[in-house]
Order: structure tokens, then sequence, then C-alpha cells
């Protein structure tokens, strides 16, 4: 089929070019008189590399022929003359670039409007209805919009290139493009997105030049291609990146992954190299040795702080209302900031602009519906709302997650002896909600409002009941145990955005974004008499509350096709306040912190070496009003492509982070972290710098990748109450410890892009160290260190069938072990047991492994457009016990370890449709 | 051409190589904990000072108990003057030296040598407490005949306890009876496995106040009550120190290179009388 596919297109190229067979003077200036041997593919790289001339055919198809031949001083032409006569193939110079592309023959032209197999692949926009065009415009500025043919809704980020060049730009966000110095009005473009056909478009002189719409057709069925890519994108034609360290993922295609009760766009990230995959419990990216903090996610502009739903078990945001993703695993450009490790940038969809159309998901987890409203082509709209259930799913991952029955904090608040009256009201649900409305005030510009709100409830509260009535003047007592955890965000963005030209585009960014986490494990007793009623209340009870209010500017100028320009501003207020008292007296701490951030940016962007070298370079600048400092952060990156199929680059940059989320030792279930701003006493601004290199080689059917990185990370948070200061007043506030670390590794990515089968395996060895004064000299591993990590996914498609499977292996975290007990008595005639420990991380839990399978059905239903599509997956599937934490018990003087483990076997089902 | 190719492909793989040697190299993991050892000390004014050292009980060790360690040389810094303690067997040292008053305020440091290491701490004693006062001097228990939950509490009016705190200090009321032998309010609560008195106590706290319920007292007669001054070293004894992976960390102790306690401590005592 991929063979009938490119003798369609090459054939009808064929056409195109036929008139401009002309055989230059220059290349029948070149001579050969070499043998050659191997195939017509190396053979044609051979005359290529001697002649200097490019010869662009496909790999694919001219493999296979092998052939031996010794020119006798014969031009290129006669010697591909030669060749042409004994192998099926034709081919044609290009008087403009020089190129000579070399195509099989094809006895028939291909029709465009044939929905033949052959079409399923690829898109073709304004084919050639005659077989001789001449260009009438030359060296000219190509610009418009890319949509979604079905749904018109912009496509972010699609990449496009002018076949035989090294010409190349991507669409912004909304989806404007603009190519300058198309060398001539009869090139071809190819665009290619993640989740569309690659679509090739025929420029000729009757198209217009400006505000030129191409509409790109999602894939469909038994396409071929793979699902998330990787570094280098699904490029078929052009193996140029101008940014690496990049991975893209298709919401559309989420659904052909094993998935564990939700389709989750930040879990399948997980299956990429440098992404950890071995925390079930957190949804968060542990990114090339960093720490989910340290990630910055940007949904449609403003910053989610919290991307956990039911412990981390799923993310906040619902694919449903997923446009695009991209992850920056570091290196980013100066465009982000304020993060030390990577940048999770999410476009929300804005909904269908033809028709109303909606759908919904169903799995033993939760429900899932939204709903796409148009009105008049110049407004559209969606709304998106997901809750969970407490089904059979549900309720096993919320066991399984729910350790506050067995946390401690403190003491008992109630004697046990009330522990016979108990009622238990154990309950639990996460929501979100998407809405986005997007209103087009002209053809090139856009004004959208997205809204979100998100939230996990959790209640293990129970009640010991009314008591009496007594005698006397007592009346009644009554105790109330809570158990209450509360967190979620909530984010709104009102952006205005315009191509105010070919060469420039601004957007203006207002965002709001709140993030709340509040716990209250307290005890309330009440006592009435005739004559009082005494409230007691013991306990703790933990608030966090974030607010960013933030302004953005960017504008985006082109000079030339090779050079651009970025730049913008950002001002930022945030507030951050957080308390943690106890016994409802006493305060460990309480802050309440607010400072504005002022940031600009430049971001040079500069193609070198006839596109070869792309070199970006930029600075950020950030003024912090609460450490009264202006940070400057350099950032270089540059990508070389030393070969049309090898890659080289490199990333370098400073980056720093004023708003860190400081994780508490000293509590095991709820909220084990909070988000305070940084200051510049017992919480600094906090540094990295990344030092990034790697190499892609890229075939149209393969990806090989390798990159090695260095991150150096200082004045980096941790809060324990572990050590006593040694003053004589107390302060919790120095409970704060500050100290450094590195994180180290190299990824390796094996990707199978075309075929039945494909899928990728990669393997990453990593390495993420800390040092703290308070544990001592020497660098212990971090808690996310992760050693070796294997992936492998594999996604086969027959038919309406999508069968997938992924396997993870991952080397075991560290932990810090129980070593010995020891006892103290203490000054009222008790005696207290404790527990030594090792040195910080020095003990290793096993490794971590799992199999996941899925199989995807998609069918017809109703009517003419609607979809259904019936899910099946099995997580774990040979039921490994992979060990999430160990719990500790001493008994008679032996420490017993009790391994709790992540997630068994875990079968789930789902039924989605869409119309 | 081709020969650039290789030769940047060489590069690269070289540069790669080179890169994933950096990554292996051996990860040092610092096994050999050096805290075996266990400081026990508290310093009331005016008592006679003593410490006791013992090793703590490895998981992996034959011993059933805390093995005593009585080769030890300790010092006490007190007033620019230094002092050495005997061993006095079974892991206890004690000085001997009526000269040695110590008083609230003193600074007092300890060193202590042995098991190849040196450990070192400091501490402050802390004031008296001052105008600790209660708002009654008796309190009249339940009638428990008719069982506790069943509800025959007759008064539920709580002894406040009040005293200064301008520094925001710990404190805490432990309340025992003066005559170790007093009856039991509730027959129920029988002494402990190893017959000691059962005492009540809450946790140390910043705070000025303490409201102490009826049924916090276990004894008929006179009870004292004991507030106690603590510095935050002692205090920090009382937190979780974690039982999982994911929380367990090593106790809170102020010694450098040991762990244990060597702390300062003042109290006051009021009478409250049961009945």
């Amino acid at each position: 089929m991929q063979k009938k596919l490119f003798y369609g297109i090459t054939f009808s190229v064929f056409l195109f070019f036929g008139f401009t067979k002309l055989h230059s003077q220059n290349v029948n200036e070149i001579r050969f008189n070499k043998l050659y041997v191997g195939s017509l593919a190396q053979i044609f790289d051979s005359l290529s590399s001697a002649s200097g001339k490019k010869i662009i055919y496909d790999r694919g198809i001219f493999s296979s022929d092998r052939a031996m031949i010794r020119p006798s001083n014969e031009t290129l032409m006669q010697v591909l003359d030669g060749l042409s006569k004994t192998f099926r193939f034709t081919y044609l110079v290009d008087n403009v670039s020089g190129n000579i592309y070399v195509y099989a023959r094809q006895n028939e032209f291909v029709d465009v409007e044939d929905e033949s197999e052959t079409q399923s692949n690829i898109s073709v926009i304004n084919p050639r209805t005659q077989q001789s065009i001449s260009p009438a415009k030359y060296n000219y500025t190509f610009s418009g919009q890319i949509k979604d043919r079905t749904t018109g809704e912009a496509v972010p980020f699609a990449i496009i290139s002018i076949e035989g060049t090294n010409i190349k730009t991507n669409s912004n966000v909304d989806g404007y493009y603009s190519i300058i110095r198309v060398p001539n009005d009869t090139c071809t473009l190819i665009i290619s997105s993640v989740g569309y056909k690659l679509t090739r478009l025929y420029l000729s002189p009757d198209l217009p030049s400006n505000n030129y719409l191409i509409e790109l057709d999602p894939e469909v069925l038994n396409l071929k291609a793979v699902i998330v890519t990787a570094d280098k994108r699904n490029l078929v034609l052009s193996s140029t990146s101008d940014e690496t360290n990049l991975i893209k993922v298709s919401p559309k295609k989420l659904a052909e992954l094993p998935q564990v009760g939700e389709k989750d766009i930040l879990r399948s990230l997980q299956l990429m190299p440098g992404i950890s995959a071995s925390n079930e419990s957190s949804a968060g990216m542990y990114v090339r040795g960093g720490t989910p903090d340290q990630n910055l996610v940007l949904f449609d502009g403003f910053t989610i702080y919290h991307v956990d739903h039911l412990y981390g078990f799923f993310s906040t945001f619902n694919p449903n209302a997923v446009k695009d993703l991209s992850l920056y695993k570091g290196g980013f450009d100066a465009r982000y900031g304020g993060r030390l490790s990577s940048v999770c940038d999410i476009t929300g969809k804005d909904g269908n602009q033809k028709n109303i159309a909606g759908g919904g998901d169903i799995s033993l987890l939760s429900m899932n519906v939204f709903l796409e409203i148009p009105y008049k082509e110049k407004f559209s709209s969606i709304i998106a709302f997901r809750r969970s259930y407490q089904g059979a799913m549900y309720e096993k991952l919320f066991s399984k997650f729910n350790t506050s029955s067995t946390a401690q904090v403190g003491r008992a608040p109630v004697s046990n002896r009330f522990a016979e009256s108990f009622t238990s009201t154990v309950s639990s649900y996460f929501y979100d909600i998407n809405g986005k409305f997007t209103y087009r005030v002209s053809e090139q510009s856009n004004l959208t409002l997205s809204l979100y709100n998100g939230s996990d409830n959790l209640d293990n509260s129970n009640n010991p009941g009314m008591m009496g009535p007594g005698t006397g003047s007592f009346r009644g007592f009554n105790a109330q145990n809570n158990d209450l955890t509360k967190f979620g965000n909530t984010g709104a963005s009102l952006k205005f955005s315009k191509q105010w030209t070919d060469k420039l585009y601004i957007y203006n960014l207002l965002s709001f974004s709140n993030y709340i986490s509040n716990r209250d494990r307290t005890s309330q007793t009440t006592i009435e008499t005739d004559t009082s009623t005494n409230t007691f209340r013991t306990g703790t009870l933990e608030n966090n509350n974030l607010t960013d209010f933030s302004y953005k500017n960017d504008i985006s100028y082109k000079f030339s096709d090779r050079h651009s320009l970025e730049g913008g501003t950002q001002l930022t207020q945030l507030q951050v306040k957080y308390s943690y008292s106890d016994n409802d007296t006493s305060k460990f701490l309480d802050r309440d912190n607010k400072s504005l951030l002022a940031a600009y940016y430049l971001s040079d962007h500069l193609k070198l070496l006839n596109s070869r070298l792309l070199l970006t370079t930029g600075l950020r600048s950030t003024y912090y009003q609460l450490a009264g400092k202006v940070y400057f952060e350099p950032r270089f990156n540059l990508n070389y492509k030393i070969t049309d199929n090898i890659t080289l680059g490199g990333s370098w940059g400073h980056f720093f982070q004023f708003v860190n989320r400081v994780i508490r030792e000293d509590i095991s279930s709820g909220s084990r972290d909070f988000w305070i701003l940084s200051d510049t006493s017992h919480v600094p601004v906090s540094t990295a710098i990344h030092y990034i290199i790697g190499t892609q080689y890229e075939t149209p059917d393969f990806l090989l990748s390798v990159e090695a990185y260095y991150k150096d990370m200082k004045d980096i948070t941790e809060y324990t109450q572990r050590i006593v200061p040694a003053r004589r007043q107390v302060s919790y506030e120095e409970n704060f410890y500050i100290g450094k670390g590195y994180a180290r590794g190299i990824e390796f990515l094996i990707q199978r892009k075309t075929g039945i089968i494909n899928g990728w395996i990669s393997y990453t060895l990593g390495e993420a160290r800390n040092q703290f004064d308070v544990y001592g000299k020497n660098y212990f591993p971090a808690a996310q260190d992760v050693r070796h990590e294997f992936k492998m996914v594999g996604i086969y498609k027959y038919k309406n069938w999508v069968f997938s499977f992924d396997w993870i292996y991952a080397s075991g975290k560290p932990y810090t072990r129980p070593l010995g007990t020891y006892t103290l008595t203490m000054i009222d005639g008790n005696e207290q047991s404790y527990v030594a420990v090792s040195a910080k991380n020095s003990g290793r839990l096993p490794a971590y492994h799992r199999l996941d399978l899925s199989a995807t059905y998609d069918f017809p239903l109703f009517n003419r457009g609607a979809k259904g599509s019936l899910g099946f997956s099995i997580f774990n599937l040979y039921n490994r016990k992979n060990v999430w934490y160990k719990e500790f018990q001493v008994i008679e003087g032996i420490a017993v370890e009790n391994n709790v483990s992540y997630l068994g076997i875990t079968p789930n089902l789902s039924f989605s449709i869409k119309f | 051409m081709r020969y650039c190719k290789k030769r940047a492909i060489r590069r690269i793989i070289f540069f790669l190589t080179l890169a994933t040697c950096i990554s292996c190299e051996d990860e040092q993991i610092f096994e050999n904990y050096s805290k075996n050892i266990v400081v026990e000390s508290y310093l009331f004014p005016g008592n006679t000072i003593g410490v006791k050292v013992h090793r703590i009980l490895h998981f992996e060790s034959a011993d059933s108990a805390m093995q005593p360690v009585d080769t030890c040389q300790i010092m006490f810094t007190w007033k620019e003057k230094t002092y050495r303690l005997n061993p006095q067997g079974n892991g206890y040292y004690a000085l001997i030296d009526s000269s040695l008053r110590i008083r609230a305020g003193d600074t007092i440091k300890l060193q202590l040598f042995g098991e190849r290491i040196k450990i070192n701490s400091t501490t402050v004693i802390p004031s008296k407490p001052s105008n600790f006062k209660s708002s009654a001097t008796s309190i009249q228990m339940p009638d428990f005949s008719g069982g506790f939950n069943r509800g025959a509490f007759q008064n539920f009016e709580p002894i406040e306890f009040t005293w200064s705190n301008p520094d925001n200090s710990y404190y805490m009321i432990a309340v025992e009876p003066v005559d170790p032998s007093a009856k039991l309010i509730n027959p129920n609560d029988t002494a402990d496995n190893e017959g000691r008195i059962r005492v009540f106590r809450n946790e140390p706290a910043i705070s000025d106040n303490y409201h102490l319920q009826p049924f916090q007292f276990r004894y008929y007669g006179y009870n004292y009550v004991i507030l106690y001054h603590l510095n935050p070293e002692y205090a920090a004894l009382y937190k979780f120190t974690g039982n999982t992976s994911l929380n367990i960390k090593e106790p809170t102790s102020n010694l450098e290179n040991a762990l244990g306690i060597f702390t300062g401590i003042n109290a006051d005592t009021l009478k409250i009388y049961v009945y």
C-alpha cells in the first residue's frame, strides 16, 4: 500500500516537473568512472556525494534493488539514464534548486479524489490538473492558517516544509503560519502534525499568497502511524528539528495506548525516555531526575500547580478538552521561565467551528462528557466535565492509595475506649470541568476565554457519637474525628492574539490560577453542661493557598526565512499562604508571602549553513520583588543537521525557580507537600544549569535518538523536623534546609514510526543525587533517583481494532532503612522507644516492572459521523507486586518490614462515543 | 563528504560514550552509619549530674537489650571549668562534686570521647516556671459506678493551670500521686506491666495554660501537678519519627555524632486533692 501511495504521489509530481526535465550544463560537466555496487539508494547517495547534487528519492522503495555499474566517463544524467532502463524509475531536474528527483515509474496518474486505500495516509490540496505549469512568483511570502478540516479548529505547531529544500516553519499556537522566501509558486508544501494525515499542498500561481487556509484531515482508522512521537516528531520527508528535548502527544490517539481506567495525557508521557514511569502515586512528572514541582505546567497559558487526581493516579487534564501537548524535557528556550526542570505546555481544544459536536466516555472509574457548540462561524465553544464515581475500579484505587487509616500524625486524638461507638463516613471523589470560548474577531485575530476547575475531596472522618444524657449538670458529650482532605486548582485565561502581518504575530494574555490544599486531621470534643459548653480541639490543620495573577505579552517577528525574533514580557503577582497548626493553638508555620515577578525575554532564532544549523539564543530576565533582585537566565540551543538523516543538538541554559513545592518528610499520606514562595532567608531562590547534547538518526520509518544531560541544581529546599535547632527559642522556620543536587543521564530511543506494528524501545541510564548539610557532607540518592529504566511500547492495528502493549522496567527507588532501636526514659518515668535509621536513602526498593495490554474497537454509531469505541485493558498483566513503600514495625527488638505494593492486575472496560 | 560524515558520527559516538562512562560512575552509599551511641542526660538545677551511655540495639545483633558503654571519658564544661564524670557501671556516669551547683540560665557543654568518636552537645538550664497557679486546689471525681459509657458525670469543670510564658517556651504537665499506693479512681485502670505508677502527662507545647479534666486524674488523694519548663530538644522527642519508608527519619537529637538527649529542665509543683 505504501508503494502504491508513493507511486501516486510521485507520479503526480512527475507530471508537474515533467516539462523541467532539463539536463543542465553544470550537471553534465561531472563525469563518472568508478565502480558502484550496492542498493539503488546507496548508489544514488554515492552519485549525489560525488556530484554535489542533491538526489531526492524514497529510501523505502529504492533500498531493495541492488545494482553494480561502472560508468565510462559518463555524465550524471547518462548514469541515471542507464540505471533507469534496468530499474523502473525516472528522474527530473529542478532548474530552480538544481535538485534531482527520482521517482518510481507508475502507469496511472493518481486520482486525488479517489478514496482508495492509497489515500488514507495522505491528503493532497490543490492537485495538479495540467501537466505543465510555469512559476509566476519567486521568493515570496506565503501565509495563512492551518485548521482541522472536520472541526475547523486551528492546528497548533504543525510543521510546514517545502519539498526538496531545507525551508521549514511551524504554525503557532493559533495555527497561523508564514513562510518567508518560498522559492516559487509552483513548489510543494508538506504539512505534518501529530494526529493528522500528512498533507501535500501544490502551490500554483492562482493560489493567494496570504490568508491561505490549509485544512488537515484527521487520521482515520487503519492509519499506520505512531501515536506518541519522539523528539523528532513524525516528520516524513524532513529530519530537521528546531527544538531538541521535545515530546509531543496527540490526545486524539491516546485511547490506543494501554490505560488504567482513564485516558491520561500525562501518564502517556511517562512511556517516553527521560520521564520516570514507576510512580503510580504521582501524575506529576519526574523529568530527567527533576521533581514534579520543577515542571512548569501551562494550560492555555495559565499555570497549573498541582496535577494529581486520586492520590496522583490520574492527572487533572481531561483528554477530551486537550488539543495539543508539548513537553520540553530540558533546555527550554527563554519564552518559558520559573522552573528548574521542564515545561509542559498544553493547549485546550477550541471546539468544533462547523457543527455541534459532543461525546462522552464511561469507564469503571469515571464519567466524562463534552459538548462543542459553534455559532455563525465566528464563535466556538467547548465544555467538558468529568467526575469519578465510586465504582469497582475507583474503590480499588481508593483503598490502595488511601493510607490515612494507617498514618500517624502526632498522638491519637481520642482514647481507644471510645472506639466501640465510631461510625465511619469514608467518601471521596474528584471532578474537573473545562470551558473554552473562542471568538474569531477577524481572519487574523482571536479572542479566547479558557476556564478550568478541578478538585479532589476525601473524607475519612468518623464520629464516635453523642453520649449521654448525663446526670446532674452534665448534658452531653460529643466527639468528631475529622480526616478531611481537599485540594484542587482553578484557572482562567483571556487571550487576544493577532497575526498582524505575514511576519508579525502578537498575543496578550491575562490569567488567573489558584491552588488550594486543605487538610484537617483534628478531633473535636464538645462537653455540654447546664452552665457551659466547652469545645476542645486537638490534631493538625494544614492550609495552603496559592494565587497567581499574570499578564503575558508575546511578540514574534520573522525577518526572513532564516531569522526570527521572539520577545515578551510577563508580570505575575503571586501570593502563597501556608499554615500548619497543632492543637488549634500552636502554629508551626504561618507564612503569607506576596511577590511581584516581572520578566522579559528575547529569543533569537537564526539558521545558518544553508539552514543546516539552527541557533537559538535567548535571555530571560526576572525581577523578583521578595528578594529585590534581578535574575538573568541566558539560554542557548543549537541543532546541526550533519546529513539529511543525522542531526546533532545541544542546549545550555540557566533556570531559576521562585515558587517551590516543599516535601514534608514527616507525614506519609494526604498532602505531603506545600507550595511556598522563596524568600531571602529560609527558602532561597533555587537555580539550575542544564547541559544537554544528543544526536538523532531518522529515516521515514525509524528514529534513533541518543541524548545525554547534566543538570546542576543549587539552593533546593527540604522541610523536615528531624533536627532540633541548637537554640533557646524554637523557630519552625528553621526546619527548612537548603541543599544542592545534580541529575545526569543518557537516553536511548529506537522508534518504528510506520508499519502494521509500530512502537518504540527506550532505555534511560540516570542518576539524581542531593547534598544537604543537615544530613552530612556526602551526596545521597534523591528520592526520585532511578538508575535504569527500560520501556517498550508496541501498537498493532488490524481493521477497526487497535492492540497495544507496554512493558516497563525501572530499578528500585532509594529509601531510608531502620537499623536498630533504642529506648529513652522520659522525665515523667515513661520509656519511649525510637528507631535508629540508616544514612538517608541508602537502601533500594526492589525493581519495578509491569506489562499492560489493551484492545480498542472502533465502530460507526447511530448515524453518519458518529463513532463508538469500546476499550478493554489490563494493567499489570502478570500481577507484579511492585513495592510502593515499606512499613516498619519493631517487635521485640526485631524490625519487621512489610511491603506496601502498587496496583496488582487491574482490568478495565471503557466505552466512548463521539458525534 | 562521506569521510566527513563518518568522522562526525565517530565524534558523536565518542562523546556519547564519554557521557555514558561519566553517568556510570559508581554510586557511593554511605552505609557505615556512625551514630551507634545513645546518650541520655537530664540536668535539673540542684540535682546530681548524671549521664547514661548505651549502644543502639542493632536489628542484626544477637543482643536482647541495649549494651552499656562504660569506657567513655565524659567532660562537662560549666562556667569555663571542666569536670570529669566518673563511671558508675552499667553505662551510668556521675559527677561527685558538691561545688558544681547548676542554676537556671547556666550553659553546660558535654564532651564525650569513646567508641572512636567525639560527641558534643550543649544545653541551657531553663528558668523555673513562674506564676504557676491553679483555679482550684481540689476536685471531685465523677461517679463511675454506672459505667463510663453510660454517662454518669456529676461535674465537668476542669481545673485550669496557668503560668507565665513570655518567651514562648515549651511546657509540659504531669500528674502523679503523692502516695505511690494511692487508690485508683478507675478500678480497671491498672498499673502498667512493670508495676510502675501510671502518671498522666501531656505533650510538650508552647503554651501558658492547661485545662486538666477530671477524667485525666488516675488516683484519689493528693496528686502532684508538675509543670516542666523544657528546651526544644526535649519537646522534639515527642515528634513522630515515621513508620514507613516514605516518612521514616532519624529521631531528633541535639547531640553531635550520637542519638539521645542532653537537656536542661526546670520544674514547679502544685498539689491537688482528688476525692
